[in-house]
């Protein structure tokens, strides 16, 4: 079998019904399995035995040294009492589910747009998380395992923050019988937990990607999974022709282009717009970064470094193009971390920018990270009327 | 249980579990609860009458089934039948005290001539905890104790017993005392290795409830119990199962109005621990390789002679009524269950 990234030995704390099936899974898939139960031997040795035979038993505290990477299989109510320490710089894969008629009732396990995997990786500081294998039963875990090219193989969703662990727990996920679907950051794994579609979910991978992909839209919005990266041309013209296919042109217009100004949204125009942000940037005209929600591209921010007719310093701007994200802060977050790049990396301390008069909420928002008007408003070419701001000391 | 001993295949014996789901008149109208309890009377009648073995009671504490007190109905039951067995499917012990749940069905067993079992486990519900006072958080230590308890009780002499979850007991006698001087007692577990490694260590029958995913599963968890239960020097009994199913003339008609009774009664549990909502895929992948035995009395026959013969368990209970199913379907299944899937059954297991 397939041992890319040296996982050959897998680690598993929990001897219960669950942690069972992964001790049977891991087996099965030819891996050296280490498994502890709540604490001495003596309690789980006979079920080990019998139900998963070769699996070594060990102490909680002795798995680490015994296993590259650890699945967690213990009831969550219970993860402090994992021997963190021990677990430092593993590979840690969080299968725990909040359920409270084991762990009690837990607020502060059960709030639905929290992933608990969030709250194991806090306490588990020096260990690297992904949560897997959480959203499906037992019994599926066990009797789903299909070969690679089986039909209708079942997918195992996973999320997580590093890409080479990523990559590493797909593999485990492939050997252990199932498709593995990435469906975000680790923030992301909410969307697998109870109370969502995907909880329970004994999906093909095609199903399990097209549930995740709703279920990302419909989620309670939370700037945790918000992030500022540099544009990636091939997806993000894929997204931003989402963004304009069907928007009448509401959005370029409110940003203050004029009819004749605004492209018909192709791919081809989208992924040329981009490629010139990318040129841009590297002749130090343009800082461009795409805001993502989980992977997803949902609006823009650039840094203009040169004067124009209108601006006389460098001016920042930003679109949110998926409407759905409007209203809910996303702008402020954005250009409170723009201007923090422009100061501490470009070394600006004053800022530009401008907006229509009519766009209200444009006013507002430039107003709550404290620009002032500069001058009063002026027409354009086009008979638009704007207003310029500039924020100082930044 | 009387002539048939000598054939291997008869000795397997047949029940039927229910937890009194609130059925529906033919105006789809919901019973009362009082009006169910009754129905369950009716349907124990007829079990009887047509010669299934066993006739389980679970107890529950939700709006959507009649029966809290299984021994209370057992001991309607009692009087009103002959010869079938009567059973609690489980007993939620963790939240009872283990000497009244000795009393009651020493008392059951007494109206009955014997024919009483009280089946232990810790249910797969919780409601019974906050209305009978526990913390959920003991749910380990409530069992471990009171089954220590229980098993002594068992043993018809006086009682000395200390633990946390109950007050002391200083050698005292507790009656009525049963006429076979041994309460029928077995323990439903659901398949986690710590309780089948428990029924092992006091050497009860284990009863398994199957209620999802392939029966071929539990193949090692019934290795595990006779292994513990050598290493232990207690006997290895007989294993039984339990599972959902209902049966109609033909699969269609039994998928037909099963369907919408198990959503009902499977989204509404879930919605309490988060599942997504119940599929007709799910549905069809558990009637067709899971644990979900509906259909025609052929198809149901077939299945269960499967799983047994899988399993090699000497014990099979078919749990019944699953939603709010109208009341004239559920007394027919048992009629096809009774005089149709058993004898076939029967038949499959002898023919091998």
């Amino acid at each position: 079998m397939d041992r890319q990234n040296n996982i050959q030995r897998i680690g598993i704390l929990g001897a219960g019904k669950v942690g069972i099936v992964f001790a049977q899974l891991a087996l099965k898939a030819g891996y050296e399995v280490a498994i502890a139960g709540s604490g001495d031997i003596s309690k789980i040795a006979l079920s080990v035995k019998v139900l998963a035979p070769n699996a070594k038993v060990y102490r909680p505290e002795e798995i680490a040294a015994h296993s590259d990477a650890v699945i967690l299989a213990l009831p969550l109510g219970k993860y402090t009492t994992i021997p963190k320490h021990t677990l430092a710089n593993k590979l840690v894969i969080d299968a725990m589910n909040y359920w409270w008629e084991t762990d009690g009732k837990r607020s502060d396990l059960s709030a639905s747009d929290v992933s608990t995997s969030e709250i194991v990786q806090s306490f588990l500081v020096n260990s690297r998380v992904v949560k897997a294998f959480n959203h499906m039963g037992y019994h599926a875990l066990h009797d789903e395992s299909a070969e690679p090219n089986a039909k209708q193989r079942k997918a195992i969703a996973l999320a997580g923050d590093n890409e080479h662990d990523i990559n590493k727990v797909s593999n485990i996920i492939n050997n252990f019988g199932f498709d593995a679907v990435y469906v975000g950051p680790l923030a992301a794994g909410a969307i697998l937990q109870p109370g969502n579609v995907l909880f329970g979910a004994n999906f093909t991978a095609q199903k399990l990607r097209a549930t995740a992909a709703q279920l990302h839209e419909l989620l309670i919005f939370s700037t945790s999974l918000l992030s500022l990266t540099k544009p990636n041309p091939q997806l993000d013209a894929l997204q931003a022709h989402e963004w304009f296919k069907c928007d009448n042109n509401t959005t370029l217009t409110l940003m203050g282009n004029a009819p004749h100004e605004i492209k018909p949204s192709t791919i081809e125009n989208e992924l040329n717009t981009f490629k010139e942000f990318v040129q841009l940037e590297s002749l130090g005209a343009q800082y461009t970064r795409l805001i993502r929600y989980g992977s997803r591209a949902i609006g823009v921010i650039w840094i203009e470094t040169y004067d124009t007719a209108e601006l006389n310093g460098p001016s920042i701007h930003i679109m949110i193009g998926d409407k759905k994200f409007r209203n809910k802060g996303v702008g402020q977050w954005a250009l409170e971390r723009m201007l923090t790049f422009a100061k501490n990396s470009l070394h600006y301390t004053t800022m530009h920018s401008r907006h229509l008069s009519s766009n209200a909420a444009a006013a507002q928002l430039l107003q709550g990270v404290d620009f002032k008007k500069s001058g009063k408003p002026y027409l354009d070419t086009n008979g638009l009327t704007w207003q310029n701001v500039h924020k100082i000391n930044l | 249980m009387s002539a048939s001993k000598k054939n291997k295949s008869h000795n397997v014996l047949f029940g039927l579990d229910t937890f009194g789901d609130l059925p529906t008149n033919e105006k789809g109208e919901l019973y009362s609860h009082p009006q169910a309890i009754r129905q369950v009377l009716k349907e124990a009648i007829l079990a009887d009458k047509l010669g299934v073995d066993i006739f389980a009671v679970g107890e529950h504490h939700r709006p959507e089934y009649s029966i809290s007190s299984p021994e209370t109905v057992l001991a309607g039951i009692a009087t009103s039948t002959k010869r079938i067995k009567l059973a609690s499917g489980v007993t939620v012990l963790s939240s009872d005290d283990p000497v009244r749940v000795f009393q009651r069905f020493a008392t059951l067993d007494a109206l009955s001539n014997g024919r009483a079992q009280v089946m232990l486990g810790r249910g797969s519900f919780t409601e019974s905890f906050p209305l009978f006072g526990y913390d959920l958080k003991d749910y380990n230590t409530l069992f471990e104790e009171k089954i220590e308890l229980f098993a002594q009780l068992l043993n018809e002499q006086a009682v000395t017993w200390s633990g946390t979850t109950r007050a002391s007991i200083k050698n005292i006698e507790v009656y009525p005392k049963t006429e076979s001087g041994r309460l029928n007692t077995a323990i439903g577990v659901g398949g986690s290795p710590e309780s089948v490694i428990r029924a092992a260590r006091y050497g009860f029958p284990m009863m398994l409830a199957i209620i999802g995913g392939s029966p071929d599963r539990f193949k090692p968890y019934i290795e595990l119990y006779k292994q513990a239960a050598q290493q232990l020097g207690m006997p290895a009994h007989p294993i039984g199962m339990h599972s959902p199913g209902f049966i109609a003339n033909t699969d269609k008609e039994a998928r037909d109005i099963a369907w919408p009774h198990y959503k009902t009664s499977y989204d509404r549990i879930g919605a309490s621990r988060g599942w997504a909502p119940f599929s007709r895929e799910h549905y069809l992948q558990e009637i067709e390789h899971g644990s979900m035995y509906i259909g025609s009395p052929e198809t149901v026959a077939q299945k269960i002679a499967k799983a047994i013969t899988a399993l090699g368990v000497k014990r099979f209970d078919l749990v019944y009524g699953g939603g709010p199913m109208a009341a004239h379907d559920r007394l027919q299944m048992i009629e096809l269950y009774a005089t149709k899937v058993i004898p076939r059954v029967k038949e499959l297991l002898k023919n091998g």
